[in-house]
């Protein structure tokens, strides 16, 4: 492990608390999503692996390659790629850091970022490795911040990823492009490889090999359900830290299992279960605490509106020529337009995916999970609660964090808004 | 049914309009050869300036109808008109703007010079937005000035003094398709200045100009010309009495852009418009490109009648954009 | 090859002999222009401005001026034939015998026949008359073309070859049609145009054939075993390009002038040769090289090329906006 300025013994000892308690937190909520829920797919095994990486038992190599860690989804992966590089997301889900993170940040902060500052801090990555590049893209107030105080507490160097705040109009769709390929020279200069048509078409078609599965895992879900939802996010988790040809592989199995449990009207769950949409605040694991609620209180999450899921993978990028000088901005503009990451404004094209959502998805119920301290998404439910309530969709908000503390009481809500929907649904057949 | 909808779905629409180009352009621009005469009113650059072609544009023929006195106009040569009118709109509601798209000659040429420019790997140029709405409006000028200017030669307008002859016919002089066009048959006589009058001096030297912007500017924006030209203005006056229509679906739209990306005419409307089903706008050639490169289910779609022929999928999209089994991944 | 002294030759040349005793006869031809006085008050037809008079029957009726001379800008506007009592015959382009008359208005003494299809109309002026032992037969002949644009161009193919009538005209001057010649043909200055002379519909070689442009510039030939002529037009004045009336038609006058020796009585009166006399008229423009430059046009073109290149090339790498900062190098 490199030299830093906080290396002392204090440091050390929070380091090794820490991981004993992340990896204790990981093995619980694992614990959980295998051995509680009934009639998992086989398949699923691949992503239990995965998820043990934060448990210790699955180790990586980066084969002497770089290491380019990223936050929230604004960053093109396939540059990276392109670069010869590993993309990584380092967004967290895990209470043990987030206690870390509080330390240096305000106590009303987002539990995302104070347990992301707390990896970056304790160097607990997914992997035992240190990023050579940060890329931290300018999304939410916390996150902007979040750069210059880890700046103080990590030698690795970052690079911020300017998002513009709107993105409808022309202006920042050019100035995102001018942004993006700046980023793509920068990683040029980090891998000493150049980025070409070829490795850019060739990571682009990688991505797209990866979307193809993902919006097939994506569309079976909209009819029985043959999935938990909990197992769902997992698989989106994964992503995050996976060699993207290994989770292709992995999800493409996973998806003929499932193909072959709806040929075979194999459920996981009554077709009376109430449907539920999970939108909001990100679920990542090890912090799943909501959507398991919500499965063992008898509802099946069939979609969410995550940007630790749908929003990641499902957008395309298309090229009309297949020259750099029209990749590069086909993949800045897929990360950009169709985005619903509410630091957007205005952001009325979430309200018109999660209303597409509840159509496609039969769903009976949104439940809306906002990080206390998340200040977007709390903002943005309202608008969002108002919609749903005028399309006749009930609609739970659940504010919550990344402390078990509040278990007892988000479960009693959850119960009591899972049962209205059952009721409602029986009145409806 | 279903086979034959997922095979159609997941064509290469772009290939097909690519041969249909190639023969629509060798039937327009040849077939008088073959004593093919398709019509005197046709909604598309069929160029009676080259000698061999199968049919006229409409421009032309509007033009001469309306050069014409008021009392004439008024009586039986207004019939005329209006039975010209008439015959380019049967043509017209057929394929509506594809005519742009998957017929005119001059089009293809301009699609031509833009694989050219491909092959040596050229980046294509575009306008910025706002560069854009103030060009687009040039075309509706020209439309005006084409129907405006016949009836000012033919007639003294609140008694100012008729506009010379020399003018006539009005748009023809200044279309790159009049010296285009009749290359392909081996005529290069209308690479001419007319010293004659200060009139043809200026407007064939206008044309020539206008002749050699429009092949240094297609080859490095693509339709360069389209956005100025005439016939796609009127066209678009009866867009909606068209059969032949593109359609979206604003639920299914992520507003991911795809279709803009790839739209030869810069249309933002297709990718950011969320409300109005029919999507044609004035510079619209419905190629259909973007039904290609629109990865939701139904969200774009063509239909004939209302009855959907070509509509936007998730398996078409990455059948055209994403081979899956690439040998270039692994090279990469 | 033996040298062949024909009779016609022979007569020919005799011609000039006779010419004084038969001078008192006028050679009559029908002409397009109107007299200098009246020329406002005529309005001219389609696309070959055929000089016209709206009839009592609200139909079109194309006039031609009977005038005598043998150069078309100083032939005299005549009020009488030779005889007074000419007989008329115009066919249709479709072959239809049509009903002609004779005018004696203020706008001249005029040759009237309704207008109807598109096409060639064929009027002939025929005259026969006894002078001192000699029948001179006067065949005036006009082939006027009838287009307009606005009415189509249906059965052009058909309708371009030249017509001829030897039932009822005994001399017959046929001008062979220009290669690819169509409605919108129309001769100029430079072109080689050919006459074929028949008589009694059998061509006729050996006739003096003459040929005379606007000012007067004229040319004499003998007709080729197949009773063949071929005249190339001159452009009969010089000017700077800015001078050439490009728009405007001038005539040219073919005359034809045969004796054969026949004996016979008409109206009682005895001769012992026939004079056969035939005039044709039509109408030309000066060619299009006298006013127009191909070079300058080639000029023109390709210096905007140039500089559009070149600004487009430099524009991209000064330029800051979208592409333009960071450049890829795409062979890579």
């Amino acid at each position: 492990m490199p030299d830093k300025p906080m290396v002392n013994d204090r440091y050390q000892r929070m380091q090794r608390t820490a991981s004993i308690h992340l990896k204790m937190e990981a093995k619980n909520t694992l614990q959980k999503i295998v051995e509680e829920f009934p009639n998992n797919p086989a398949q699923m095994d691949h992503f239990y692996r995965k998820a043990r990486i934060f448990t210790g038992e699955e180790k990586f190599s980066a084969r002497g390659r770089h290491v380019v860690a990223t936050m929230c989804i604004h960053v093109p992966i396939e540059l990276i790629l392109a670069a010869g590089a590993i993309p990584y997301r380092i967004c967290s889900g895990a209470y043990a850091t987030d206690q870390i993170g509080a330390e240096f940040l305000p106590a009303k902060s987002c539990p995302l970022v104070k347990a992301t500052l707390g990896t970056i801090f304790l160097h607990l990555y997914q992997y035992d490795i240190v990023p050579d590049l940060i890329v931290n893209p300018t999304t939410c107030d916390q996150k902007k911040k979040l750069a210059e105080l880890s700046g103080e507490l990590t030698e690795s160097p970052f690079y911020t990823l300017e998002v513009p705040p709107t993105r409808d109009s022309e202006d920042a769709r050019i100035y995102w492009q001018r942004v993006v390929k700046r980023f793509a020279r920068r990683l040029e200069n980090l891998t000493g490889t150049k980025i070409t048509r070829r490795k850019l078409k060739g990571a682009i078609r990688q991505v797209y090999r990866a979307q193809v599965q993902y919006r097939r895992f994506f569309n079976l879900r909209k009819g029985l359900p043959v999935i938990w939802g909990k197992d769902a996010i997992l698989v989106t988790n994964t992503y995050f830290y996976s060699d993207i040809e290994e989770w292709t592989n992995a999800l493409e199995k996973l998806n003929g299992e499932l193909e072959q449990r709806i040929a075979n009207t194999d459920r996981v769950v009554s077709p009376r279960a109430p449907r539920i949409l999970l939108t909001g605040s990100p679920s990542i694991f090890p912090n799943m605490k909501v959507p398991i609620l919500v499965e063992q209180l008898g509802g099946i999450v069939v979609a969410e509106e995550f940007c630790s899921s749908s929003r990641l993978l499902y957008d395309t990028v298309a090229v009309d020529e297949w020259f750099l000088y029209d990749m590069l901005p086909a993949v800045a503009d897929r990360y950009l337009k169709p985005c619903t990451c509410p630091n957007f404004t205005p952001n009325t094209d979430r309200l018109r995916k999660l209303l597409d959502h509840v159509r496609e998805f039969t769903i009976d119920g949104v439940i809306y999970q906002a990080f206390a301290g998340c200040q977007l998404y709390e903002m943005e439910s309202r608008l969002i609660g108002n919609a749903l309530e005028k399309n006749g969709i009930p609609m739970l908000y659940v504010e919550t964090d990344y402390s078990p503390d509040d278990l007892g009481q988000i479960s009693t809500r959850i119960e009591a808004f899972i049962e209205s929907l059952k009721t409602r649904k029986k009145k409806k057949d | 049914m279903k086979k034959l909808s997922t095979f159609v779905n997941n064509a290469n629409i772009s290939r097909f309009r690519f041969y249909i180009q190639l023969l629509s352009f060798i039937v327009l621009i040849y077939g008088g050869y073959a004593y093919i005469s398709i019509g005197q009113n046709l909604p598309t650059f069929a160029c009676p300036y080259n000698h061999a072609t199968a049919g006229n544009c409409f421009l032309i023929s509007l033009q001469h109808q309306l050069h014409n006195s008021w009392q004439n106009l008024l009586g039986f040569r207004g019939i005329a008109l209006l039975s010209a009118i008439i015959s380019f709109l049967l043509f017209f509601i057929l394929l509506n703007k594809a005519w742009c798209g998957y017929i005119c000659p001059l089009g293809t040429i301009q699609d031509w010079l833009t694989s050219l420019r491909k092959r040596l790997g050229i980046r294509f140029a575009r306008y910025e937005e706002s560069t854009f709405r103030k060009l687009k409006k040039v075309k509706y000028v020209v439309l005006v000035w084409l129907i405006v200017a016949p009836l000012f030669i033919a007639n003294s307008v609140f008694g100012l003094p008729r506009l010379s002859h020399d003018f006539f016919p009005p748009f023809c002089t200044i279309c790159p398709a009049r010296p285009v066009l009749p290359l392909f048959t081996g005529d290069t006589s209308q690479y001419f200045i007319d010293f004659s009058s200060p009139i043809t001096l200026t407007m064939t030297a206008l044309g020539l100009v206008i002749v050699a912007l429009f092949l240094v500017g297609s080859f490095v924006k693509k339709r360069f010309f389209c956005l100025f030209c005439p016939m796609s203005a009127l066209h678009y006056l009866f867009s909606r009495l068209a059969i032949l229509r593109l359609t979206k679906e604003g639920e299914k739209c992520t507003k991911c852009g795809n279709c803009f990306r790839v739209c030869d005419v810069n249309i933002v409307e297709i990718a950011d418009d969320v409300t109005h089903r029919n999507i044609v706008q004035d510079d619209c050639m419905m190629c259909f490109k973007c039904v290609e490169a629109c990865p939701e289910d139904g969200c774009l779609k063509v239909s004939v009648l209302g009855l959907p022929i070509f509509v936007s999928s998730e398996e078409g999209f990455f059948h055209r954009y994403g081979p899956l089994e690439n040998k270039e991944i692994k090279d990469a | 090859m033996k040298p062949k002294i024909e009779i016609g030759t022979i007569l020919t040349l005799a011609i000039f002999l006779i010419i004084p005793s038969v001078k008192a006869t006028e050679l009559i031809w029908l002409s397009n222009m109107p007299p200098k006085a009246v020329k406002k008050e005529i309005r001219f037809y389609g696309m070959h401005r055929l000089p016209a008079l709206r009839g009592k029957d609200h139909r079109i009726h194309i006039i031609q001026w009977i005038r005598s001379g043998r150069s078309p800008e100083f032939s005299e506007y005549v009020q009488r034939t030779n005889t007074g009592h000419p007989e008329l015959f115009v066919f249709s382009p479709s072959e239809e015998p049509i009903h002609a008359q004779l005018l004696h208005t203020k706008l001249g003494y005029l040759l009237s026949f309704p207008d109807g299809e598109e096409g060639f109309y064929n009027a002939y002026l025929v005259e026969k008359f006894v002078h001192r032992d000699t029948l001179t037969v006067l065949v005036a002949k006009a082939e006027r073309l009838s287009h307009s644009c606005r009415n189509g161009h249906k059965g052009v193919l058909k309708k371009v070859p030249p017509k001829i009538h030897p039932q009822v005209v005994p001399l017959e001057i046929v001008r062979k049609r220009l290669p690819g010649e169509n409605f919108h043909t129309i001769i100029t200055a430079g072109d080689r145009v050919t006459f074929q002379i028949l008589l009694h519909g059998v061509p006729l070689s050996g006739a003096s054939v003459r040929l005379c442009t606007q000012k007067g510039w004229s040319k004499q030939l003998t007709t080729s075993q197949n009773g063949e002529a071929t005249f190339q037009l001159i452009q009969d004045y010089l000017s700077r390009w800015q001078d050439v009336k490009r728009r405007v038609f001038y005539h040219f006058l073919v005359t034809v002038d045969y004796l054969k020796p026949e004996e016979g009585t008409y109206q009682g009166k005895p001769y012992h040769t026939v004079r056969y006399l035939g005039t044709y008229s039509d109408i030309y423009r000066p060619s299009q090289l006298m006013y127009s430059s191909y070079v300058w046009g080639l000029f023109v073109i390709l210096s905007v090329i140039l500089i559009a290149s070149l600004a487009i090339y430099l524009y991209r790498k000064r330029s800051k906006i979208e592409f333009r900062e960071i450049a890829f190098d795409e062979k890579a």
